[in-house]
């Protein structure tokens, strides 16, 4: 008996590698050129936003910022941000060179990190020019990397969404800031985008 | 002999799970067996430009506080009505993409920004639209029954889906925070738009 279940316990891992390695063999469908049709359109522009460190730090710290200095910054600066980012983006559909993209979005995750990790409050106005200056750097990223042969319309719905699900992210986390103990942890958060940040600008940390 | 026979049945047993495999469905379309008339309905919510217009609308009607349907509605359902039937005379075969797109960019502003608006404003803009989304919806061919089928679908899509999103939403803005959302939302209709319209441009 006992030696029948060591046998069968002895031949298990040579069935199951052969089964992951014939698995592994299954062609899968090509998917080189995916972005077509509507679908992929909002798929790869929903995609796009996520797949990029850079963008998601720069983008949690607008909500995290917002929910740091409280109603209304909460919900001007994400409103501010994908609309100036539009604008970015149509640059960057247009074929209008901006300098310094990668530098200015890096800039962003340093700049809004550094603004939560000091509890820093300027006036609202300062917060939304410093946030929609931001935006136009990733906005033009977005637009010059959207896929021609995207659905346009799907494309920019779905980068739009994974953007404000982003700041929304932020922001869930940035209501910690009415405990204490949750302030502390906001903050610690904005030290860590910003090392992010700073990660990207010197090439510690690649795209 | 034995060990040989035991790998050949794991083989045959692999080889059986891969035949097992799920391959893609590829029966048919998503709006092939629904009808003339269906296909119509479901044709301005399936057709990414056309959506983003009605989402705009809808939210522009619907964040007006209390809920006045009866002036955006009375414009919207005549003018909507005509512009498909103007489709039939083969005027207009599509409508140029930035003009949609100029009208879902418009409403989206107008959303986020959500300052109050002159009836004649809020006349003008679904007016606009509903003459745009019409002249866009035109049916390329078919018997004169299936055209007139699909375009009272789509009229009765249009006006549904503009009422629907309206009405619904009207429920949620009790609260600032919704208040909030739906500006939000009005922003996200405008980026979106602004990165369409420059896409629509460069082609």
């Amino acid at each position: 008996m006992n030696s029948k279940l060591n046998k069968s316990k002895a031949n298990l891992p040579v069935g199951f590698c052969l089964l992951l390695l014939a698995l592994w063999l299954f062609p899968a469908t090509a998917s080189a050129h995916q972005e077509t049709g509507t679908v992929w359109g909002f798929t790869s522009g929903f995609i796009h936003p996520l797949t990029g460190l850079d963008h998601i730090a720069a983008m949690v710290a607008v909500g995290l910022w917002g929910a740091f200095l409280g109603a209304p910054a909460m919900w001007v600066l994400p409103v501010v941000f994908p609309m100036v980012m539009a604008f970015g983006g149509a640059l960057g559909v247009l074929g209008v060179p901006l300098p310094g993209v990668e530098t200015g979005i890096a800039l962003s995750s340093v700049i809004l990190g550094i603004a939560v990790a000091f509890a820093v409050r300027p006036p609202l106005w300062v917060a939304a020019l410093i946030v929609g200056s931001f935006a136009i750097f990733h906005g033009h990223a977005h637009g010059a990397e959207m896929p021609k042969a995207a659905n346009a319309t799907t494309y920019a719905v779905g980068f739009v969404i994974a953007t404000g699900l982003l700041h929304l992210s932020g922001i869930a986390f940035g209501l910690l800031v009415r405990w204490s103990w949750g302030k502390k942890l906001v903050r610690l958060g904005g030290a860590a985008i910003a090392l992010v940040g700073l990660g990207f600008l010197f090439n510690f940390i690649s795209a | 002999m034995k060990r040989n026979k035991s790998f050949l049945r794991r083989l045959l047993s692999v080889a059986l799970l891969l035949l097992a495999l799920p391959g893609t469905a590829s029966a048919h379309t998503a709006i092939a067996g629904v009808g003339d008339f269906f296909g119509g309905v479901i044709h301005p919510v399936t057709t990414p430009a056309h959506l983003l217009v009605l989402l705009g609308l809808g939210l522009l009607a619907g964040q007006r506080t209390p809920l006045n349907l009866k002036t955006p509605l009375a414009i919207f359902i005549p003018v909507s009505a005509i512009a498909l039937l103007l489709t039939t005379a083969g005027i207009v075969k599509t409508v140029y993409p930035p003009i949609l797109i100029g009208i879902a960019l418009i409403a989206g502003v107008l959303v986020a920004l959500a300052k109050p608006l002159p009836v004649a404003a809020v006349g003008a803009i679904f007016a606009l639209a509903a003459l745009a989304l019409g002249l866009d919806s035109a049916v390329e061919q078919g018997t004169a029954l299936s055209i007139a089928k699909t375009l009272v679908g789509t009229w009765l899509g249009l006006v549904l889906a503009v009422a629907d999103i309206a009405y619904y939403l009207s429920i949620f803005t009790k609260q600032k925070w919704q208040q909030v959302g739906i500006r939000v939302a009005g922003s996200w209709i405008t980026a979106a738009s602004f990165m369409v319209l420059a896409f629509a441009l460069r082609r």
